[in-house]
């Protein structure tokens, strides 16, 4: 879409000297900002995989992943992220549809009341749960998938402020409307219109939520359960060397993951396009005379 | 396309929002075939009319007929309408094509027929170069193209139009109504179209209904609302209007030193004095006089026509005459002005601009 604000061929003229300035100003903080940020990646990878006097080594990994409970905790942890990112979905989707399509009031409340978990600690939510499930419901915290719901509550300020943005992003309503006039029922319209055109922004939400979910410590080592994160940090009490190892490769697994679900996103984004970008064009039309809509309603004032 | 055009009525229509009356027990009904529009200013209750029409409300009391059968409670999907909104209302993922064919891949139409139907449907339009283009990819003209189109494919008994062009530049708009009027000629669709544009309704519609606080206040030909208007509120909402000082004598009112009749339904009910009549521009008429009691204070070009405006008795008045008569007059000379017509609108003298509302009876 960018090609129709500036023509083909047509080389901004003046203005060439700005450009190289921000340019260059750019570059600079772009180049500061990976310094800062690749640092200490870089300096956990150098501490992880080298040994002194044996330079670049796998052992301190070896270490790690052999007779411990590694491969178990990093799939449940997989699972728990992916379980938690659908259960949102799942709970949210059909939950702010709703809310846009015949309560629309509401929305004010309810995206205050999605900040709620930024405010309430982690750590007296857990407080919480564990008073009113010990007496109500003892056998409930057992399983580590009773993380899930706490994983929801923990990730609806992202993923309801993502899939709010593209519920908006569309005129769901006039989309709703159109496909019902053309003998759609409601369901056939989710199905067909609605969701596909929710696809970007559920993913970003499932990303936002599956990283939050593969980084989470203090909820699951409160809360008694093994989780990846948790038992990194326990490598790490006696084994640094290996918790510094492992740390990295996470972080790089996650940033692949990542990416991949981003990269599918804006495969989509570049497909369809930005849903209302354009402004009206008329080159595509001859030229009329000038239009006595103008003349009327420049001259009403005389009426009175 | 050759489906027998349904007749539409609605009657007795009400419907209130938040203890608001929107509609107030309306009637309207459309001939089969006919091109109705709808005009009034925004919060008059048309928007709420199509909406009802369509089943997207259902009114508080009254009854929806399409074709002679009770739709009132019928919903949207089966009534047999095509919408076409005022912006946005194309699916973003499906190209042009796909969204034509969209109606018709509901209703289990094979997917040769529909790409057949809806390339045809496109062509119509002039569009069938970009058939493969994401809306995101069309201009705003092209995209409610498109939207004329996806509405007509599954061959709606009604067509109906909320404001389509409302959302595009002047030139675009111009040229899209003509195009709008082509294709629901042709396709022989009885057609609502709302709108607040008073051109577009009187170039386009066979009959401009003008709306004001949820009744419709004048129903008939273009030019029954344009020549004759029933009320001061339609007389300049649907055009530019001089309020030009008045008394009246009987039946019959004196304008500008002539006796013009009175056009209002009770001319007796009327007061003697404080009177304006409502006088289109086009239709009073300058003369060079040296003693005049009139004074061009300025000439404004306007294409085929040219407004003289003229200071008269401490009111300024517009003249609207063809540009190669203007060319006779200069600024700042005397003349002298006199209506056309021998009949007028009259209304009560206007404190200030606030009173818009208000309408003679």
């Amino acid at each position: 879409m960018a090609a129709l604000d500036t023509p083909a061929g047509a080389k901004p003229l003046s203005g060439r000297r700005r450009p190289r300035v921000t340019g260059a100003a750019q570059a600079t903080i772009f180049a500061v900002a990976l310094i800062l940020f690749f640092t200490p990646l870089v300096a956990s990878a150098a501490f992880g995989f080298t040994l002194p006097g044996k330079g670049f080594t796998l052992d301190s990994l070896d270490v790690a992943v052999q007779n411990t409970s590694f491969l178990p905790q990093l799939s449940s942890t997989l699972q728990l992220a992916a379980l938690s990112t659908l259960a949102s979905l799942l709970l949210l989707v059909p939950t702010l549809l709703f809310l846009h399509l015949r309560a629309p009031r509401m929305l004010p409340l309810t995206e205050w009341l999605s900040v709620v978990p930024y405010v309430v600690p982690a750590i007296a939510l857990v407080s919480g749960a564990n008073l009113f499930f010990r007496n109500m419901a003892p056998g409930f915290l057992v399983s580590t998938y009773s993380l899930v719901p706490f994983y929801m509550v923990l990730t609806l300020p992202l993923v309801y402020r993502t899939l709010d943005a593209g519920i908006r992003a569309l005129d769901i309503r006039t989309l709703f409307a159109a496909s019902a006039s053309l003998g759609a029922t409601p369901l056939q319209t989710l199905a067909r219109i609605i969701l596909p055109n929710l696809r970007a922004s559920m993913l970003g939400a499932s990303l936002l939520s599956c990283a939050l979910v593969l980084g989470e410590y203090a909820l699951a080592s409160l809360l008694l359960h093994s989780t990846f994160p948790v038992f990194m940090v326990q490598v790490g009490m006696n084994q640094p060397r290996a918790a510094a190892a492992l740390s990295f490769l996470s972080i790089v697994v996650t940033w692949l993951l990542l990416a991949a679900l981003s990269g599918a996103s804006a495969k989509r984004t570049r497909k369809s396009g930005p849903a209302r970008s354009t402004r009206q064009t008329s080159k595509d039309l001859p030229t009329q005379e000038s239009t006595p809509a103008e003349q009327s309603s420049a001259t009403k004032g005389i009426s009175r | 396309m050759t489906r027998e055009a349904a007749e539409v009525s609605l009657t007795g229509i009400s419907k209130s929002f938040g203890g608001r009356v929107v509609l107030d027990r309306l009637d309207l009904t459309l001939d089969g075939g006919e091109l109705l529009a709808l005009l009034g200013p925004s919060g008059c209750g048309k928007t709420t009319i199509l909406r009802v029409l369509a089943g997207l409300e259902s009114p508080d009391a009254g009854t929806v007929r399409i074709a002679g059968r009770d739709v009132t409670h019928t919903s949207v999907r089966n009534r047999g309408i095509g919408i076409v909104f005022q912006a946005y209302s194309l699916f973003p993922h499906m190209t042009a094509l796909e969204n034509v064919a969209y109606g018709l891949r509901i209703r289990g139409t094979s997917a040769g027929k529909r790409t057949a139907r809806a390339t045809e449907l496109l062509e119509t339009v002039g569009l069938g170069e970009h058939r493969d283009k994401y809306p995101s990819q069309l201009s705003g003209g092209q995209q409610q193209r498109v939207a004329l189109s996806r509405a007509l494919a599954i061959e709606p008994r009604v067509l109906l139009l909320d404001e389509p062009l409302s959302a595009l530049d002047a030139q675009v708009r111009v040229h899209l109504r003509d195009e709008i009027r082509r294709i629901q000629t042709q396709a022989g669709t009885t057609t609502l179209l709302v709108t607040h544009d008073q051109e577009e309704a009187l170039t386009v519609a066979d009959r401009v209904g003008v709306m004001l606080n949820g009744r419709i206040e004048q129903l008939g030909t273009p030019e029954d609302v344009y020549q004759r208007p029933r009320t001061a509120f339609i007389s300049e909402f649907v055009g530019a209007v001089n309020r030009i000082p008045a008394d009246r004598f009987g039946a019959q009112v004196l304008v500008l030193g002539r006796r013009m009749a009175i056009s209002n339904a009770a001319p007796e009910a009327l007061p003697a004095t404080e009177l304006e009549a409502l006088v289109r521009p086009e239709d009073l008429e300058l003369k060079g006089a040296g003693d005049g009691p009139g004074v061009i204070r300025s000439l404004v070009l306007r294409g085929a026509v040219t407004s003289a405006n003229v200071s008269l008795g401490g009111s300024m008045l517009r003249v609207d005459l063809p540009s190669h008569e203007a060319a006779n007059f200069t600024i700042a000379q005397r003349v002298d002005v006199s209506p056309r017509h021998n009949t007028a609108l009259v209304d009560g003298v206007r404190n200030g601009a606030e009173a818009k509302e208000e309408v003679a009876a």
